[in-house]
């Protein structure tokens, strides 16, 4: 796998109309190929992402949510399990096998999105941050 | 330093945080009627917790201050008072 292969379940769900949002996103995460670039490989046809890996991730596990662009992850091991881990979020995700910790990250991103959402007006500074960078980068469908 | 989920459990109840089951165990704390840290453990048990150190990160707390907090010398004013004085509160 190469470091720009992105993870994105189709490239349906990333529509490319959100040109105007674009300048919301932090820069260490709008590295990745944007949504209306024509390398997206499909993740349930690519093969397994392995540790040690930098993987971007173009969608969420959550059909309400879309990404403006993707955003990079790294692939660890730690004993047993095997950790995705999004530094510009410090989120992460866990399985036993690279593809499960991805699609655990993919799952914790949403729900990060929407508890932060409900809470976004008691946010403390430091949440108030989490949800400005995320909300940049997730719109809902 | 390692943590499992009942050392998790011990320490976020100690500091009063608030706690939901989800496909993890996630965990808040919420002062003055905000909502300051956040943070998730596993469901794993009888082992150690995947990727603490972000979990201690997320925490806002140095090794030594986990450390302090798991053999308990750390109290809920106590972490209080360390986000406090980290610029978190």
């Amino acid at each position: 796998m190469t470091p720009d292969t992105v993870v994105r379940a189709t490239l349906e769900e990333v529509p490319g109309a959100i040109k105007d949002d674009a300048s919301r996103i932090p820069p260490n995460m709008a590295a990745g190929p944007k949504h209306d670039e024509p390398i997206i490989q499909d993740f349930e046809q690519q093969s397994e992402p392995t540790i040690g890996d930098s993987v971007q991730i173009g969608s969420l596990l959550d059909s309400r949510l879309r990404m403006h662009s993707a955003v990079t992850i790294s692939l660890e091991q730690e004993g047993p399990w095997h950790v995705a881990y999004c530094e510009d979020l410090n989120e992460f995700g866990y399985g036993t096998d690279p593809l499960s910790a991805v699609q655990d990250l993919r799952q914790t991103l949403a729900e990060l999105y929407w508890e932060l959402k409900s809470d976004r007006e008691r946010l403390g500074q430091d949440l108030a941050q989490t949800w400005d960078r995320l909300s940049a980068l997730i719109f809902e469908a | 330093m390692s943590i499992r989920a009942r050392d998790f459990d011990r320490l976020v109840n100690k500091f009063g945080f608030q706690t939901r089951n989800s496909g993890d165990l996630l965990a808040w704390l919420e002062h003055d009627g905000q909502v300051v840290v956040r943070t998730k453990r596993s469901h794993i048990r009888g082992r150690d917790l995947p990727f603490q150190h972000v979990i201690r990160q997320q925490m806002k707390m140095t090794e030594e201050e986990l450390s302090q907090a798991l053999r308990c010398s750390l109290s809920r004013d106590g972490y209080i008072a360390l986000l406090r004085n980290k610029g978190v509160l």
